[in-house]
């Protein structure tokens, strides 16, 4: 009985016939978080703006406020979430032993 | 560093304004128990009318024909101005206080106030919690 050696076998997909493999519009990491910062970023703005006319008597309703400077804070949540999660995945993949 | 995060426009208008606010709680009380004075005239504090003057760029400039000229001062953030209000009469001792309007003023002031404030602390939560890395 022949035992084949251990071959490295590249992993190959190969399409099914008749099938069109859908052409998925990839955008680099740094232009997505990019565009995330510059969300944030204006929605801080936005909530700046909006306590500023607050205390200039230009703002009729109280609510617009609270909830401009909400959505600020909740984003700016979400970004240093993800920004430690990122930097805790890059730590553990340098604490790996190869 | 520091002077950008604690001296920001934001934060400057923002305590400026408590600062109108509280001043105008002391103008109304005053008024308030000043409401059976003879002759006595409110006041009131004027503020957001001034603000929004401030930020509004349609100010009057003058005209410098000169490098030499000296620029109008910038005036920066105005601060609250107590008028007392002397043309009205509302009793016949010459007392102007209406008790009802008095008490219309300190409930807008009250949630005025509250606004202002919560706007404040929102801010230096939120600084807070971006100098602890979100951690805190």
């Amino acid at each position: 009985m022949q035992i084949d050696a251990i071959k490295l076998i590249p992993v190959s997909v190969k399409p099914v016939s008749g099938q069109v493999t859908a052409q998925v519009e990839t955008k680099s990491f740094g232009a997505f978080l990019t565009e995330a910062l510059d969300d944030v970023n204006a929605l801080q703005h936005k909530a700046a703006k909006a306590s500023v006319d607050l205390a200039a008597g230009k703002i009729e309703d109280i609510s617009q406020v609270t909830i401009a400077a909400e959505k600020a804070n909740i984003a700016m949540q979400l970004t240093m979430t993800v920004r430690n999660k990122v930097l805790d995945a890059y730590q553990e993949v340098m604490r790996m032993q190869v | 560093m520091l002077k950008a995060l604690l001296g920001s426009p934001r934060v400057d208008i923002l305590e400026k304004a408590i600062g109108a606010s509280t001043l105008r709680q002391k103008v109304i009380s005053d008024n308030i128990a000043n409401v059976n004075t003879p002759k006595f005239k409110k006041s009131e504090v004027q503020f957001e009318e001034l603000l929004a003057k401030e930020m509004s760029q349609d100010k009057l400039q003058m005209a410098r024909t000169n490098a030499a000229h000296m620029p109008m001062q910038a005036e920066g953030i105005p601060g609250p101005r107590v008028n007392t209000i002397t043309q009205t009469s509302y009793r016949t001792d010459g007392n102007n206080v209406d008790i009802d309007t008095e008490m219309a003023g300190m409930a807008k002031n009250n949630i005025y106030y509250n606004a202002v404030v919560q706007q404040l602390s929102g801010y230096f939560s939120g600084l807070r919690s971006a100098i602890k890395e979100g951690k805190g």
